[in-house]
């Protein structure tokens, strides 16, 4: 017999350790911007995990290749996205957007490969291809 | 008002890392647009309901607009990140401005850990404009994931005589 909710459960702890397993790879750092003296919003972004590594997707409306800055120290990668927005003449009459420039730090596990991180922007949503390491990729053997 | 927006942004950031992480509440919206304008709600956990704050929440995706007034144009700004052009509509009726789309999800067969705030799926955004508008001349262009919509202002609304005919 199924308790009732058994199924719901389940579906739980799938994604409970779905989520798990991500963190302890591309890990959001919230601790670096304490005492940032400019004010930035946390953008909204996506992991996928796939067999040679991570695609980690960032919501930069406004943002392009030039407002772009991506740097990794210590493990820790930090995206900054500086706006070029359209000059509008005329006046504010209605808002929602926030001012701020936005900025984001993951902490990146040892097994992805810093060297050969690789971004691009696109209609205003960078995407970062973090490859793993030759070692920890999942490989097949040959038996003989 | 812009503490009200601010609210409403934090909220559904909120509601969103709550929905993901699977200890949260589960909720099922009906369509937002019920006759009676009151969304039909199925829950599970802690209930949240009358807040209008999570009504937003609980409706798609919906992008920030800002909307510009000159001497001739009416502009409005939206953010829509990683759209396609085509996949944006625009459309005007009633001195109400509509804009919508899809986001699609770009599939890859070998993805397995997956870990999302981004927004897939439908969106609808609508405002009223303060003018009449020359709904003609409305241009629109789309650039690092914003959309910039121009609405030249129409020439006075001429008022119109209507002959009723009796029998």
């Amino acid at each position: 017999l199924i308790k009732p909710g058994a199924h719901e459960m389940r579906r739980r702890k799938f994604r409970e350790r779905k989520e798990i397993n991500m963190n302890t790879l591309v890990r959001e750092n919230r601790d670096i911007d304490r005492g940032q003296s400019e004010q930035f919003v946390a953008p909204s972004a996506s992991v996928v995990e796939s067999a040679d590594g991570y695609m980690l997707e960032v919501e930069m409306p406004g943002v392009n290749k030039e407002g772009l800055e991506i740097s990794i120290e210590n493990n820790e990668l930090t995206i900054v996205g500086r706006r070029s927005l359209p000059a509008v003449e005329g006046t504010l009459i209605h808002r929602e957007s926030r001012p701020e420039n936005y900025r984001r730090t993951f902490e990146i596990d040892p097994s992805i490969d810093a060297n050969k991180i690789s971004a691009k922007i696109d209609q205003g949503v960078v995407s970062l291809t973090l490859p793993k390491a030759e070692h920890v990729k999942p490989r097949k053997i040959t038996v003989s | 008002m812009r503490l009200q927006k601010t609210l409403e942004r934090s909220l559904l950031h909120e509601f969103n890392t709550l929905s993901k992480s699977g200890t949260g509440i589960v909720a099922v919206a009906g369509p937002v647009d019920k006759p009676q304008g009151r969304p039909q709600f199925s829950l599970r956990g802690p209930v949240l309901v009358g807040l209008r704050t999570f009504r937003t929440a609980l409706s798609a995706w919906s992008p920030a607009l800002d909307l510009y007034q000159n001497a001739d144009n009416i502009v409005a700004v939206v953010e829509l990140p990683g759209m396609r052009r085509e996949e944006i509509e625009i459309s005007l009726h009633d001195g109400m401005l509509t804009i919508s789309g899809e986001r699609k999800r770009e599939a890859s067969n070998d993805a397995k850990a997956e870990r999302t705030e981004r927004y897939i799926g439908k969106f609808r955004r609508s405002i009223t404009l303060p003018t009449r508008v020359d709904a003609n001349k409305v241009s629109a262009s789309y650039r690092d994931g914003i959309l910039t919509v121009t609405l030249p202002k129409a020439e006075e609304a001429k008022p119109k005589q209507i002959q009723v005919k009796v029998d």
